[in-house]
């Protein structure tokens, strides 16, 4: 192994541990196991569409803080995001909370305007669809960290809104 | 022709062994009576794939709607298999098996001597808080289990999480 094959790693370690700092190896190795950002998506409301938000956004970097982010798709089946979905998020202190998707699908709360206590119960909605999640969250406020863009026995699969797919109103998004 | 033969006696004890461990009752462990109920409730209250359900958890319990145990199994598809309910077993046993072996043995007396009851209680720093309260269906159903005397009603009432 040449120091030349050795420094891309090395870089990217650096990168992290000074943008995230250096406590957290786990969370390290984390977050460099997410891999780059998208060709054309800038870090943003828009990127990372489908990863565990709360990785990076939970308080402990530059990031924004969420308690609650995620991803909703179209479909289980496709990568196609889901714009304009009210995510309603309801804790055990029977508080509710409702967010909006954008046009990457994504959604995020802050926890100044929510910080649920768990367990926190789950539903979409679109228009007069409904959709509720069969189980809470009990702890994760990163959908992706059970919701994986692949079914596994460790992963739901994608937080989708329908069966098989339905056009969804993007009117405004790029 | 001896490592024929060693590696004859090396596979007979390693099956021994497994066959045993999957078979034989566990010392101090309660009936497996009762136990899928016991289980679907700690597995409901405990299991979710962002607690329990997680392959690096200590106490990894697998469920229907949490972490299978199958390769082929997802979650909220199909029920909770016997298989899960045994792993499940071995799990909960496993965290302090002569403290549980002792504390069923005395009919199921001072149960909060059990690291995973004071856990489920709240008595002590939890993640999770405390999934189910002193005296709730979920607290009833650990309780009698742990006396042998599983009363599988509560077990199913305290499996049921439901939106508030």
């Amino acid at each position: 192994m040449t120091v030349s094959s050795v420094w891309p790693g090395l870089a990217v370690l650096l990168a992290v541990a000074l943008a995230f700092g250096c406590d957290d190896p786990l969370r390290e190795r984390t977050i460099v196991a997410l891999g780059p950002e998208a060709a054309g998506v800038p870090p943003g409301p828009l990127h990372r569409a489908g990863q565990p938000c709360v990785v990076c956004h939970d308080g402990r970097s530059s990031a924004r803080e969420f308690s609650v982010a995620g991803t909703v798709f179209v479909t289980a089946d496709a990568p196609d995001p889901a714009p304009g979905v009210v995510v309603e998020l309801v804790d055990a202190d029977k508080r509710t909370f409702r967010a909006a998707t954008n046009c990457a699908g994504n959604f995020f709360v802050e926890p100044a305007d929510f910080a649920p206590r768990y367990p926190l119960f789950v539903a979409l909605e679109a228009g007069r669809y409904r959709i509720e999640m069969d189980t809470p969250v009990q702890r994760d406020g990163s959908c992706a960290s059970c919701h994986d863009d692949r079914t596994s026995r460790s992963s739901a699969g994608r937080v989708y809104l329908f069966g098989t797919p339905r056009p969804m109103d993007a009117s405004g998004c790029p | 022709m001896t490592r024929v033969w060693l590696a004859a006696g090396w596979t007979a004890l390693a099956a021994l062994a497994c066959s045993g461990a999957e078979a034989a009752p566990q010392a101090g462990s309660p009936p497996r009576e009762g136990w899928a109920s016991v289980s679907e409730m700690l597995g409901a209250r405990c299991g979710s794939l962002d607690c329990h359900g997680q392959s690096g958890r200590p106490l990894r319990l697998f469920h229907n709607d949490g972490l299978r145990l199958a390769d082929d199994d997802a979650p909220g598809a199909g029920a909770t298999t016997t298989d899960e309910h045994a792993a499940n077993l071995r799990a909960v046993v496993g965290l302090e098996p002569e403290l549980f072996a002792r504390v069923v043995a005395e009919g199921g007396a001072a149960p909060e001597r059990l690291t995973l009851v004071r856990k489920a209680l709240g008595l002590e720093s939890h993640k999770g808080g405390a999934p189910f309260a002193l005296g709730t269906s979920g607290d009833v159903c650990l309780r009698s289990w742990l006396a042998t005397k599983t009363d599988e009603a509560a077990c199913a009432t305290g499996a049921q999480v439901e939106r508030p």
